[in-house]
C-alpha cells in the first residue's frame, strides 16, 4: 500500500468522526451524485472551481447555480450550496485546504449551509505540518488559504458540541479518481 | 514531548528576535499596500483603533474572539464612543449582551447556564427561543448573520502573525474568524507583539498543539491563513491594518516574564488548575485568568495588579506540566508572589508554614512534650493567632530520622531524600522505604546533612529562600549523584523538586544531573518488577485499596503506585481528581484563603472516597494524606506498606 493510500485510509476514518460525508469514485460516479446533490438544494455557489469543472457542473446544474465572482453579497448568502475546489487533504486530521483568491469565495465558502469540496486526486498529507513543509501553501498577497476540518461547530452552552454555528453545518468531499488534473 | 520542545524553542526564538520580526512584518504588509501600526500601550491601542475607524467612516463593526481586544478594553471604548461593536463568538456575544467579561480564554461564557443563553436572546435581542442549545445556536445564526452581511468594519484577533508573507493566521470552530473578514471593506487585526513567527514552518509547530491543548481536536474546525489585503472580484481591494500591541510585552523580553510571552493561549492552564476549576475567572483573574492570567495581568497590568489573585495558586505545578510550550508558570507565580511579598512583608502564617522544618527540630527536642501541647485543647485556639486554621490538627512529631543503613557502593546502595514529613513526623514511611529498598536488593542511605525540599517558600514567594535551600541540597546530593548513585524519594513533592524546580531556580549542571538521577522509589519497584528481576508478593488478593495520585506526582511522572498495587493483587480504585486542595500547606492558612478553599477543591474526593465504601486508603502525600483524613475521615498508608518485593 503506498503513502497515499494508507494517508487516505486515514482521511476517510478522520471524515467519519467529525461527520463529513466522503465520497469517491470515477468522474460518471462523481458527476451522477453531485447532479442529485445540486438537484436537492435550491441555489448553489461555485467558488474558485477551475473552468473546465465549473463548465461541466454548470452543464449538471442548469439555471441553479451561478460563479461567487459574479454575484452580489445578497446573492452569495442566498445560496444553500457551495462547491469549491481543493488540491489537497490532510489525512490526520480529516482536512480539506481551500485556496479563495476573492473576498467572493471566501464570503461563498463561509456562508453556505452545505460546503462540497471537490478534488481530483488530491494529495494527501499525513499532518499540516506536512502539508506546510511541502511547499504546497499558497499565500501570497490577497489569497486566503484555510484548512477546514468539518463542520462549522460550537460547545459554548455548557460544552454540548452543536454543528452549524457560522460557517456550514454539512460538509462533503467529492473525491473524483483517475482524472488527469 | 517533542513537538512541545519544538514548540518552546520556536517561541524561545521568535520572541528572542521580536524587534526584527516587528520590522519584517511590516516590511511584508505594507510592501503589499496593507498598513501596520504598532501601539505603545491599550489607550495607544484603543486610540489607533478609532483613528482608523473615524477615518473609513464605520460606524457597524463585527469583532472575532480575541483576547487582545478585552486587554485593551477596546468594546466599551467603542461603544462608549457610538460605535456598534458586535462580538460574533456564540460565547462572547452572550457575555457581550451580559455586560459581563469573558470567564475562560476559550470558553468565555463557560459560566452561564442554557437558560441564561435564551434569557440573554430573548430579553436583549427580542428572539423567541428556548433554552435548547440547538435552538439557541440556530437563532444565533440567524441574528448574527444580518451583522456580518451589514458590517462596515471586521476586527478580530491573531493566534499567529507569519512575518515572512505578512499573513494572519486565525483559527476558530464557529466559523466566524474566517466570515467577518470576507465582508466589509475595512479589516482590522489586532495582535500582541508575541504572536509573530517567522515562516509557515514556525506556525506549523504551534497549530497542531495548539488545537489539542485548547479543546482536544486533531486540528480546529478552521486554520485561515489570512495574506492581506484581499480583493474583490472587481479588483476592488479591502483596505487592511495590523495593530500590533506592545503593552508591556517588550519590556517582559528582558525580565522573569519573558517566558511567558510563549503563551498561545490554549487555556490548558486553566483547565488543570484545581483552584480554578472551583472559582472560575471572576475571582481567579482579571483580563487573563487563571495560572496564565497571573503572568499576562503582571505583563500587561504590573505584578501588583496580579498579586490581587496570585494567592489563589497552591503551587500545585500541574500547570507547568501540561503547558505545551513548557512555561514554567509555577515558578513564575512563585516570582509574581515574591515581588508582592517584598511590598507588603510576610503574613505571620507564611512565617510559619516556611518555619516547619526548624519549628520540627525544636518540637523532636522532646516530641511526647510537643505531642502533648500540640493535642491538647490549648492548641485549637491558637491556631487562628498564627493564621491557621482552627480546623487542621498541628501535627504529631517522633524521634527524627537519623539512620538507615550503610554507604555501599553506587550499584547496591540508593540515596533517600526524605523531606520533612518522613523525617520528623511519620519515620515510618521511611522505614518501609528501606525495606522495600532492601527486598530490591539495595541499601537505602540517608544523609543526615540534608535539608528540606523547600516547597512552602515557593508557595508563599519566597524564592530567594527556596534558592538557597535548593544550593544546600544539590551540593549534597551532587556528591553522590557524582559518584553514580541514584536518589530516590517517597515524598512525590520532593522529587517535583528535584525533578523540575531546583533545575529552574538554582540552574547548573549539578542540578540537572540530580534531577535526571531522582526516582520515586516505587517507579525503580516497577522497573525490577517490568524488567523481570523481582516480582511482588500478593498478600491480600482482591482486597479493595482505593488510591489517590497527587498533583505532583501528575506533574513529573505516570505514577507507578496503581500499576505496583494491581500487581500485588489488590482490586484498585484510582482516583480521578488531579488535586487534593491542600496545595503542600495552603490548606492549613485560615479562611477563605486556606481551609475552606482547600475543602472546596477537595470536594470531590472526599466523595469519592465516600462511596469507596470500607478497604484500604493510600497515597504516596503526606498532605494528601492529612487532607483526606480531614475532609473525608478516611485514614490513609502509604503505598510502599502495602508492597513487599520477592526476589
Amino acid at each position: 500500500m503506498s503513502h497515499q493510500s494508507l494517508h487516505f485510509a486515514e482521511f476517510a476514518e478522520k471524515c467519519k468522526e467529525l461527520g463529513v460525508e466522503l465520497v469517491t469514485g470515477k468522474e460518471k460516479t462523481i458527476s451522477q451524485k453531485l447532479t442529485s446533490q445540486v438537484q436537492r438544494s435550491e441555489f448553489v455557489i461555485f467558488a474558485g472551481l477551475p473552468p473546465a469543472i465549473s463548465d461541466r457542473f454548470f452543464a449538471l446544474s442548469g439555471n441553479k447555480c451561478r460563479e461567487a465572482n459574479k454575484a452580489n453579497l445578497s446573492t452569495i448568502a442566498s445560496a444553500q450550496t457551495c462547491i469549491t475546489y481543493s488540491t489537497d487533504l490532510i489525512a490526520g486530521s480529516g482536512s480539506a485546504v481551500i485556496v479563495t483568491n476573492t473576498l467572493e469565495e471566501r464570503q461563498a465558502t463561509s456562508l453556505a449551509p452545505e460546503l462540497i469540496v471537490f478534488c481530483r486526486n488530491p494529495k494527501v498529507h499525513h499532518n499540516v505540518s506536512d502539508f506546510l513543509a511541502a511547499g504546497r501553501a499558497r499565500l501570497s498577497p490577497g489569497t486566503t488559504l484555510t484548512i477546514v476540518s468539518g463542520p462549522s461547530r460550537t460547545a459554548d452552552i455548557e460544552q454540548i458540541l452543536i454543528k452549524g454555528v457560522h460557517g456550514p453545518k454539512i460538509v462533503s468531499v467529492y473525491v473524483e479518481e483517475g482524472a488527469e488534473n | 514531548m517533542v513537538q512541545r520542545r519544538i514548540a518552546s524553542v520556536v517561541k524561545e526564538e521568535c520572541i528572542s528576535a521580536l524587534p526584527t520580526l516587528i520590522e519584517t512584518i511590516t516590511n511584508s504588509i505594507e510592501s503589499r499596500g496593507g498598513h501596520v501600526k504598532l501601539a505603545k500601550n491599550a489607550d495607544d491601542a484603543r486610540e489607533q483603533v478609532v483613528a482608523l475607524l473615524r477615518s473609513h467612516h464605520v460606524r457597524r463593526i463585527v469583532k472575532s474572539k480575541s483576547m487582545t481586544t478585552e486587554e485593551i478594553g477596546l468594546d466599551d471604548y467603542l461603544e462608549r464612543d457610538g460605535f456598534e461593536i458586535v462580538s460574533t463568538d456564540l460565547g462572547e456575544r452572550a457575555v457581550q449582551l451580559a455586560g459581563d467579561k469573558p470567564a475562560h480564554i476559550v470558553a468565555p461564557a463557560i459560566h452561564f447556564t442554557r437558560e441564561d443563553f435564551a434569557r440573554l436572546f430573548r430579553e436583549k435581542e427580542g428572539a423567541q427561543v428556548s433554552s435548547d442549545p440547538e435552538e439557541i445556536t440556530k437563532v444565533a445564526r440567524s441574528l448574527l448573520r444580518a451583522k456580518f452581511l451589514g458590517a462596515e468594519a471586521a476586527i478580530s484577533g491573531a493566534n499567529l502573525l507569519i512575518a515572512e508573507t505578512g499573513t494572519v493566521v486565525l483559527v476558530t470552530n464557529e466559523g466566524n474568524g474566517r466570515l467577518g473578514p470576507s465582508i466589509p471593506g475595512l479589516y482590522i487585526s489586532v495582535a500582541g507583539v508575541e504572536k509573530i513567527v517567522r515562516n509557515t514552518s514556525d506556525a506549523s509547530s504551534i497549530l497542531e498543539l495548539l488545537a489539542r491543548s485548547a479543546t482536544g481536536q486533531s486540528l480546529t474546525v478552521y486554520t485561515t491563513f489570512t495574506s492581506p489585503p484581499q480583493v474583490a472580484a472587481d479588483g476592488h481591494r479591502q483596505e487592511f491594518y495590523l495593530v500590533l500591541i506592545d503593552n508591556g510585552r517588550l519590556s517582559a523580553t528582558k525580565n522573569f516574564l519573558a517566558p511567558a510571552l510563549k503563551c498561545i493561549r490554549c487555556g490548558a492552564c486553566l483547565n488543570t488548575c484545581p483552584t480554578f476549576n472551583c472559582l472560575g475567572g471572576h475571582v481567579f483573574g482579571d483580563i487573563y485568568t487563571g495560572p496564565m492570567g497571573v503572568l499576562w495581568t503582571s505583563i500587561t497590568q504590573g505584578v501588583d495588579k496580579a498579586n490581587e489573585f496570585s494567592d489563589l495558586c497552591i503551587s500545585c505545578g500541574l500547570c507547568s506540566s501540561v503547558c505545551p510550550t513548557e512555561i514554567p508558570l509555577a515558578e513564575i507565580i512563585s516570582d509574581v508572589k515574591s515581588r508582592g511579598m517584598n511590598r507588603r512583608g510576610r503574613r505571620i502564617s507564611e512565617k510559619l508554614l516556611t518555619s516547619v522544618e526548624k519549628l520540627d527540630r525544636a518540637a523532636c527536642l522532646s516530641p511526647r512534650l510537643w505531642n502533648k501541647l500540640s493535642s491538647s485543647s490549648l492548641a485549637s485556639p491558637v491556631m487562628p493567632i498564627l493564621g491557621l486554621d482552627r480546623r487542621r490538627r498541628a501535627l504529631g512529631v517522633a524521634h527524627p530520622l537519623k539512620f538507615l543503613d550503610n554507604l555501599g557502593a553506587p550499584d547496591t546502595t540508593l540515596i533517600y531524600f526524605s523531606d520533612v514529613f518522613a523525617r520528623y513526623h511519620n519515620p515510618a514511611i521511611a522505614i518501609h522505604a528501606k525495606r522495600v529498598s532492601n527486598e530490591l536488593g539495595h541499601n537505602l542511605y540517608f544523609p543526615t546533612s540534608q535539608v528540606e525540599a523547600g516547597m512552602p517558600y515557593l508557595s508563599y514567594g519566597m524564592v530567594q529562600s527556596a534558592r538557597r535551600i535548593a544550593k544546600k541540597n544539590i551540593e549534597l546530593l551532587w556528591e553522590y549523584v557524582n559518584l553514580g548513585y541514584r536518589v530516590v524519594v517517597t515524598e512525590p513533592t520532593a522529587l517535583y523538586i528535584l525533578r523540575e524546580v531546583y533545575p529552574r531556580i538554582s540552574p547548573s549542571k549539578e542540578a540537572d544531573a540530580i534531577a535526571s538521577n531522582s526516582y520515586s522509589l516505587g517507579s525503580l519497584v516497577l522497573e525490577a518488577v517490568e524488567s523481570g528481576k523481582c516480582k511482588l508478593d500478593k498478600p491480600s488478593v482482591g482486597a479493595k485499596v482505593f488510591y489517590h495520585s497527587p498533583c505532583h506526582a501528575r506533574a513529573v511522572e505516570k505514577t507507578p503506585y496503581s500499576q505496583l498495587l494491581e500487581l500485588s493483587g489488590y482490586t484498585v480504585t484510582e482516583s480521578d481528581v488531579t488535586c487534593c486542595g491542600m496545595g503542600g500547606t495552603f490548606g492549613y492558612k485560615k479562611g477563605a484563603l486556606g481551609y475552606e478553599l482547600s475543602m472546596v477543591v477537595g470536594k470531590e474526593l472526599f466523595e469519592q472516597l465516600k462511596s469507596f465504601g470500607e478497604g484500604i486508603v493510600t497515597t504516596d502525600s503526606s498532605v494528601c494524606s492529612i487532607q483526606m483524613s480531614d475532609g473525608a475521615q478516611k485514614t490513609s498508608v502509604h503505598p510502599l506498606q502495602l508492597l513487599k518485593v520477592l526476589q
